[in-house]
């Protein structure tokens, strides 16, 4: 079957002008690309792939062992260099320690405490610091009137008496008293007088601290409030509240004595016309006497007036900070926050 | 059935029977340089042939011979021995030039033929060296750049058949052994290969 359609091949061929024309094509278009030269490979050719297929002689970084242990031998350098720099540290460290245990013991000599917290930081605190500016004050500044001196000044009040007036006083240059119990009633009166010894001295600064190497382990105190500069002004009957005008207590203190000649002749009368929690008001720039048996307000200079009308009212409560002179010497009272 | 254009083996190798190219990848698998270096020496200016005309440059054609040579050697393991040496051989530089193709966008084909080549090698289809004028000279120019134009739009699996045939002379079997696939597939794209390029070359004028 086959070789007769062989057979038959040349005969259709020569039978068909198509497929000759279509065969005449194929070899002309094989009969120009036949005609291109063949390309030779260049001379060199064996020479050249000798060349490439020799095993390449890597360059030093590329060998594998040096691929292998490079990074190896790096983290050990680094792990190295680290420890040694660590080392010297520890070193500074321990040198910064014992430096700072010097300074510590040199403070402690100087008037400063070591204070070592939970987690081993160490603190320089200068002992000052653990008492209150107000109690350090007192005991350098501040000298407590007694009441014998102040019953003296006063001349009738008996001693030990229970009703004596107390005022609390403080030197001008003190700072407010810290707030009183919650027990304490609003009103309570003032318990005591407080005269200012040398109010113009100011108390001693705290030492500072002695010079620390270490700074890592060391923390500085915190600076005390600074002193308040005492005042070498006239302070006759000045109100130290807001809203109440020096002239308004001024012209207060003229009807009720803070000046220094009439504050002792009024004083027998204070002592004598008011009773026990008494409140005084400056209320437009008179002293007013509050709930006093149901009275609101009462004028003070009446209240004064009333002369032994009154014994029963030994103490007189103020509201405003007012700064007074007693016995030749210049006081502030500052009241209870609470009964402002 | 070969017919004239078809080449038979190179001399060296041409006692070879069909299959014996085992023999040629047994020495490779064992080392035997000899061998490898006879066979390069066989078949070099083939596969350079083969190469520079599927890719088009000579360049590329250089790295990629010795490439097929050095694939060979390395990979002599996955030789199939009754395969014929070069057909091994055109295999591996086909892959080469395919991957080769897709890479750079079949872009960049060389250009760089001389008259002087192509008279040599086919005298009676262009003019003399001797008597090349410059207005010849520029005929010849535009008939091997429309060769080349016409080689390059053909698709790779119709110019990897088409260039072993004409370039190579080699037979369909044997193609088909180098491309991977049936005879017939061949005889289909090498009819395909040559009916394109003589539309591509009747429309610029050349045939």
């Amino acid at each position: 079957m086959a070789n007769s359609i062989r057979k038959r091949v040349p005969q259709s061929r020569k039978s068909s002008a198509e497929l000759l024309r279509e065969l005449d094509q194929h070899k002309k278009v094989s009969d120009l690309y036949g005609a291109l030269p063949r390309v030779a490979a260049p001379e060199d050719f064996e020479a050249r792939l000798a060349a490439r297929m020799a095993p390449k002689v890597l360059p030093f970084w590329q060998r594998d062992a040096v691929r292998t242990w490079a990074p190896i031998l790096a983290a050990a350098s680094v792990v190295l260099v680290s420890g040694t720099f660590w080392w010297i540290g520890k070193d500074a460290r321990e040198t910064g320690v014992r430096m700072t245990t010097a300074a510590l013991d040199e403070a402690a000599q100087s008037g400063m405490a070591e204070r070592r917290d939970l987690d081993g930081t160490t603190a320089i605190v200068p002992e000052a610091s653990e008492q209150t500016f107000f109690s350090d004050h007192v005991e350098t500044g501040v000298a407590e009137v007694q009441p014998s001196a102040y019953e003296a000044a006063a001349g009738s009040a008996p001693a030990g008496d229970s009703n004596m007036p107390e005022f609390e006083v403080m030197a001008e240059s003190a700072p407010p008293p810290p707030p009183p119990a919650t027990d304490t009633p609003a009103p309570a009166m003032a318990k005591r007088m407080v005269a200012e010894a040398p109010a113009a001295k100011p108390s001693p600064a705290p030492k500072p601290a002695a010079p620390v190497e270490s700074i890592a382990l060391t923390v500085r105190p915190e600076a005390p409030a600074p002193m308040p500069e005492p005042k070498n002004e006239t302070w006759l009957g000045r109100s130290l509240a807001d809203g109440a005008a020096a002239v308004q207590m001024e012209r207060t203190s003229e009807d009720v004595s803070l000046e220094a000649d009439a504050l002792q002749v009024e004083r027998d009368a204070v002592r004598a016309a008011f009773k026990p929690d008494g409140e005084f008001t400056l209320t437009d720039g008179t002293w007013m006497e509050a709930g006093y048996e149901g009275q609101s307000t009462v004028p003070w200079e009446a209240r004064a007036r009333q002369k032994g009308s009154d014994a029963e009212l030994p103490t007189i409560l103020i509201e405003h900070p007012v700064v007074f002179e007693l016995n030749g010497k210049w006081y502030r009272y500052t009241p209870p926050s609470d009964t402002r | 059935m070969k017919t004239s254009k078809e080449h038979s083996a190179p001399a060296d190798l041409a006692g070879m029977v069909p299959g014996e190219g085992a023999a040629v990848a047994a020495a490779f698998q064992a080392g035997d340089r000899a061998v490898f270096d006879q066979v390069v020496r066989d078949y070099k200016d083939r596969v350079y042939n083969v190469i520079y005309r599927l890719v088009g440059n000579h360049e590329d054609a250089l790295d990629l011979a010795q490439e097929t040579f050095i694939r060979a050697w390395r990979g002599a393991d996955k030789f199939q021995g009754h395969a014929q040496v070069y057909t091994w051989l055109y295999s591996i530089a086909a892959n080469l030039a395919k991957n080769r193709l897709r890479d750079r966008g079949r872009k960049g084909r060389n250009q760089g033929r001389s008259l002087e080549a192509l008279h040599e090698a086919a005298p009676g289809a262009l003019p003399a060296a001797a008597e090349v004028n410059p207005r010849d000279a520029a005929s010849a120019s535009e008939l091997r750049d429309a060769l080349d134009v016409c080689l390059e739009a053909l698709p790779d699996i119709y110019r990897l058949a088409f260039v072993l045939r004409t370039f190579d002379g080699l037979s369909y079997d044997d193609i088909a052994q180098a491309a991977g696939c049936p005879r017939g597939t061949i005889k289909s794209r090498l009819n395909q290969a040559r009916k394109r390029l003589h539309e591509c070359l009747s429309g610029r004028g050349v045939i």
